[in-house]
């Protein structure tokens, strides 16, 4: 191993587990964002020999990975779905007293459009503040506000409405 | 719910999923290798897939050149593909449905089915037209999965392209058996191509200058440096043509990123890595 891929070992080492947790929270299932965080970590090694030209790896990496994302959402129909990758279930050891607020928030940022879910994820677990995010994602810091209010009220709007008790049409008796 | 509040959910929904398997040596051999999904029709694509399975044949075509055009067949019209055991009136329905499911139909025209095969979720289909590539899989629940690419189908860097590859079950959380799927193009040299995924091989015939394959794997098994996966054209005196492995080192696949191509009218093809002024160029070789 040369010594520039000891250097990008060190920082996947270092910076993984929160990129493919961004991954997570965009994409909504563990496999895309290993699929994701992969292509992002890929797009980095292939520049990491010219890394001395950019700015911030961190930022870098972040807006490859989430443009990657964009892309993907863009183009529904170029992801297969194949029967041997079923969404995600929740884990045996997830049962926690938040669970149901954890599934219906879930539930909640998968029908949110991919824009908006990016800019609460970049906003709120990157800890982007309004300029960083719209470099991100290519956009204007007021798109950036409006979509990040909307999303904050789309959430805060369906937590708030009532689960269902049951899948029984009609209701029970 | 305050902003605090979607924090610590973020924090909770990460907290709750799987640890990842493998270490940042498993992310460098994959970044060596590239990804999982790839396609050689799109510009990012072209530059992983050079880094992943398959050098596509840059030893095979020999010095690079400035001025190609010694390197090129004479393009022919080549007969419609005629694919065994299909009729035309199936393999019109085909493109029908799946030009439908891919972009509603606007790619059908100069669309036509190249290949089909069996696969463990149903019959695959694999489509091309001059600006598009279609993988279709008939599944066996009755539905129809879509997927593709849109870019000029006419030029080859080597005589493989892989267009598409995935490795089903054969990856963290999945526990196997599973299936390593590709399909691509190949150029009319081209008489078989063996597929190795980890200890499971597999030599299938060119039909129409494409390949399509679904390689069963026994178990889990993580692509890596040492159990990787190669697709290797072969003659049809089973001459191999490509004359050198995939690429293990970071230098070897930086370079064979940079290579570039180039058609006989000097359009270079898309790649990740500019050509460098001066540089020169290989001669693409024509699909059909």
């Amino acid at each position: 191993m040369e010594d520039w891929e000891r250097d990008f070992a060190a920082y996947v080492e270092g910076r993984r587990i929160a990129l493919r947790g961004t991954a997570y929270l965009l994409c909504g299932d563990w496999h895309s964002a290993d699929d994701l965080t992969q292509t992002a970590l890929t797009r980095l090694y292939l520049v990491w020999r010219r890394i001395d030209r950019i700015r911030s790896i961190d930022a870098y990496v972040r807006q490859v990975l989430v443009r990657a994302y964009l892309d993907e959402r863009r183009r529904p129909w170029r992801r297969e779905r194949s029967a041997a990758n079923p969404p995600d279930a929740p884990a045996a050891g997830d049962l926690s007293a938040g669970v149901d607020d954890r599934l219906s928030l879930e539930a909640m940022l998968r029908r949110l459009p991919p824009r908006q879910r990016a800019v609460l994820v970049l906003r709120y677990w990157c800890d982007l503040d309004v300029r960083a995010t719209a470099e991100v994602l290519g956009i204007s810091e007021g798109t950036v506000k409006s979509a990040s209010a909307r999303g904050l009220a789309a959430v805060r709007e369906a937590l708030q409405a009532p689960q269902p008790q049951s899948n029984q049409i009609g209701g029970e008796q | 719910m305050t902003e605090q509040d979607l924090r610590d959910a973020f924090d909770r929904m990460v907290a709750a999923g799987p640890a990842p398997t493998g270490g940042p040596a498993d992310v460098l051999a994959a970044a060596r290798r590239s990804r999982r999904r790839r396609s050689l029709l799109t510009v990012a694509g072209a530059a992983v897939a050079a880094a992943a399975v398959l050098v596509a044949g840059s030893a095979l075509l020999g010095p690079s050149s400035a001025a190609p055009t010694a390197g090129h067949p004479t393009p022919t019209a080549p007969a419609p593909p005629t694919v065994p055991g299909i009729s035309p009136t199936q393999a019109k329905r085909i493109v029908e449905l799946c030009a439908a499911g891919y972009d509603g139909g606007e790619s059908a025209p100069g669309l036509q089915l190249y290949n089909a095969i069996k696969s463990p979720w149903g019959m695959r289909y694999l489509l091309y037209g001059p600006k598009t590539y279609i993988s279709c899989l008939h599944a066996t629940e009755g539905d129809w999965r879509v997927h593709g690419e849109n870019g000029p189908t006419q030029w080859l860097r080597g005589p493989i392209s892989v267009d598409w590859s995935i490795a089903d079950g054969l990856v963290p959380y999945d526990k196997g058996p599973g299936v390593y799927s590709a399909e691509g193009r190949v150029a009319s040299s081209v008489a078989t191509i063996r597929v190795r995924y980890g200890s499971a091989r597999v030599t299938v015939p060119a039909v129409n200058g494409t390949f399509e394959v679904s390689l069963s794997v026994p178990g889990p098994e993580i692509v890596t440096g040492s159990r990787s996966s190669s697709i290797e054209p072969y003659d049809a005196s089973g001459h191999p043509l490509i004359s050198k492995p995939a690429p293990t080192s970071g230098a070897d696949q930086y370079e064979e990123l940079r290579t570039c191509w180039v058609t006989p009218d000097g359009t270079v093809l898309p790649t990740m890595v500019p050509p460098a002024p001066g540089q020169k160029c290989k001669p693409a070789i024509r699909w059909r």
